[in-house]
């Protein structure tokens, strides 16, 4: 069999489930910019969080001063604190999984000591992003391009209907709420 | 950085939101230096300034340029 024409990268727990989901990642400001405006700052290696609740990609102040990025532009942020405006910046992102996703904008969030890149929706819908726990232990896998098939537990289920029911119903529910 | 643009760009949002949604806007200080359908291009028709100088935003409203963080990340 002839393996599939995409690229991934797999993140698995040592032992046991994960709380989050974290991998290495490179970031560099935007080639064409640095072409453009004859820039030249060596990329840099950083642990990225993924999170479904981002609807952007956001980079720390200090990801933002260590690759002395200027912002391009700017943008309204709505978080659990106080709504907020940030810088936005031009960058290249390079997976785990060989992928560099280019011009990606960012915005820039306070320092933490854990992680300097918030991966958001805008890249994680680029491809299929999968959490499995089978036995007790986290593995979550990416992949670039999306495959083109859905999963969907649904249609694998012996409760097939009574999880439609189930749907039917919450659908019901929130047309009537809207 | 871009205060001033993005005050000037906020004072002007609903207008070229109208006239010109979605393009990319090119502000230096108080002069509007154009509008353009693509981002890349409105960032070369700054080749020769400093990056950081101007502003290129996109026209949309406030809601569309919301970027929405459910985590208790710490923005400001």
């Amino acid at each position: 069999m002839t393996p599939a024409d995409y690229r991934a990268f797999t993140v698995t727990s040592n032992n046991g489930l994960l709380r989050e989901i974290t991998a290495l990642v490179k970031v560099a400001l935007a080639e064409s910019l640095a072409t453009m405006f004859k820039l030249n700052t060596p990329p840099v290696d950083v642990l990225s969080l993924w999170d479904t609740g981002a609807t952007s990609t956001s980079i720390s102040k200090r990801l933002v001063s260590q690759l002395q990025l200027p912002p391009i532009s700017k943008a309204h942020i709505s978080c659990a604190g106080q709504p907020y405006e940030s810088n936005v910046y031009m960058v290249d992102l390079h997976l785990p999984n060989g992928v560099t996703v280019k011009n990606v904008k960012v915005t820039e969030f306070e320092n933490n000591n854990r992680f300097d890149v918030l991966v958001g929706m805008d890249i994680i819908t680029r491809g299929d992003f999968a959490i499995t726990n089978a036995g007790g232990k986290t593995v979550c896998s990416f992949r670039m391009p999306s495959a083109i098939e859905h999963i969907d537990y649904v249609g694998q289920s012996r409760h097939k209907s009574e999880a439609q029911a189930v749907i039917k119903r919450f659908k019901k529910k929130s047309k009537k709420r809207h | 950085m871009l205060e001033r643009e993005y005050a000037l760009f906020n004072t002007k949002r609903d207008e070229f939101v109208r006239d010109h949604g979605n393009e990319f806007v090119v502000i230096q200080g108080e002069s509007i230096l154009g509008f353009f359908k693509d981002e890349i291009k409105a960032l070369e028709s700054m080749k020769g300034h400093r990056l950081g100088t101007f502003l290129v935003q996109r026209c949309v409203s406030i809601d569309t340029e919301t970027a929405k963080y459910a985590s208790r990340v710490a923005f400001a």
